[in-house]
């Protein structure tokens, strides 16, 4: 696992670590059969400057982006006149409880995660990506 | 003096990725089950907005004692203990609902439940005791799929073409009015309901863009995509939904 990766998923429960690591890995085994067979989008991202082991940062970032950051987003993004999920909360079972003060919170770290993402020159596209040839195809071709 | 080594790009990316763990993964750091919960949760906001934007007021119902909205999580809870969503228009009115199953017209023992799930108001939730479930012991709550205006669907996953195709079942077994010959005549483009919807989180490739397209035209359904990066304006300025008149009022 990349230290990106650790460091991302040190508070997160086994079962989404495992599910972050299975994704990364899904990823990079595409990247590494791009490169085996030095396709065209791997060897075009490769003269664009990106390393594999830069390529894994991306599918980790990718990874948290698909699997804990973009989901929990989710359910912050509507206004809706009747106020659900703001003034009036919404309890999911025991543990879920979305309100106005989680969704600020969770809006502020989407914020700041993205932020970050566009301060480090990563098209937020990369993080959208499903497949490897897709991510390859983006960094071979940077809009 | 030695000179200061500037710092590599991977560098860069731990060390920010390293404080913005630090300052926020007590926020971000939920269970697999609470992240799919709050997947599910903005797919029914998005469909909520969808119906206000058509005109229709929302109003919660049955709310908890604290007044909160009480999310049914599962199939096993009595639907008339749980809230949903009371939408409005002039005399129209239904209930947006989440985990209620559906009884199958196609067969008497075919019965799914559909994560959000969209009937007529005050719609008789029925219940019964099947020795076949949970030994008799506990009672089954449904409603029939000929009293169902559309049925979606929440896939917090890459979209990819056998889950894309599957959605198509789930349009035939939980919607009787598909089965009419003049079915095709409630898609109109002002329509007040969103045809049955598979929303997904992932976004999707050109290939797979280009099946969604295809099976749209083939069948009076939605496949929403990439909801995890911002697709959650249903009616926004690049929307292609499929809207239906109301499916239960077709005489």
């Amino acid at each position: 696992m990349h230290k990106v990766l650790r460091f991302l998923s040190a508070r997160l429960d086994g079962e989404t670590q495992g599910t972050l690591a299975s994704h990364v890995d899904a990823l990079m085994r595409g990247v590494y059969f791009e490169e085996d067979r030095q396709s065209k989008n791997f060897r075009d991202a490769q003269q664009a400057g990106w390393t594999v082991s830069q390529i894994e940062i991306l599918c980790s970032l990718n990874a948290f982006y698909q699997i804990v950051l973009g989901p929990l987003t989710a359910a912050t993004r509507s206004e809706l006149n009747v106020g659900l999920g703001r003034t009036t909360p919404i309890t999911y079972g025991s543990r879920v409880r979305v309100d106005q003060a989680e969704s600020d919170e969770i809006k502020e770290c989407h914020v700041k995660f993205m932020q970050m993402i566009q301060k480090l020159g990563i098209d937020f596209w990369c993080l959208q990506a499903s497949h490897s040839q897709d991510l390859l195809y983006r960094l071979a071709n940077p809009r | 003096m030695s000179k200061k080594q500037k710092k590599t790009w991977e560098q860069k990316v731990i060390d920010a990725i390293e404080k913005f763990a630090s300052d926020y993964a007590v926020v971000y750091s939920k269970k697999e089950r609470e992240l799919a919960a709050h997947f599910e949760i903005g797919c029914l906001l998005s469909l909520i907005e969808f119906y206000e934007t058509c005109g229709f007021t929302g109003t919660v119902c049955n709310e908890d004692t604290d007044g909160s909205y009480r999310y049914l999580t599962t199939p096993s809870g009595n639907p008339e203990n749980f809230s949903y969503m009371l939408m409005t228009k002039g005399a129209n009115a239904f209930e947006i609902r989440q985990q209620v199953r559906i009884s199958s017209h196609v067969a008497a023992d075919v019965f799914f439940t559909p994560d959000i799930v969209v009937i007529p108001h005050k719609t008789k939730v029925r219940s019964k005791k099947d020795p076949d479930y949970a030994g008799g012991k506990r009672t089954f709550f449904f409603v029939k799929s000929k009293e169902v205006i559309a049925a979606h669907e929440c896939k917090s996953m890459p979209p990819f073409p056998e889950l894309l195709v599957s959605f198509i079942g789930m349009l035939v077994v939980g919607h009787e009015w598909f089965d009419r010959p003049d079915a095709d005549e409630l898609i109109v483009e002002d329509g007040d309901h969103l045809a049955p919807c598979l929303f997904v989180g992932g976004s999707a490739r050109s290939i797979h863009l280009k099946m969604i397209k295809a099976l749209k035209s083939a069948y009076p359904m939605n496949i929403v995509v990439g909801m995890h990066s911002g697709t959650w304006n249903l009616l926004g300025e690049h929307a292609t939904v499929v809207r239906l008149r109301n499916p239960l009022k077709l005489d």
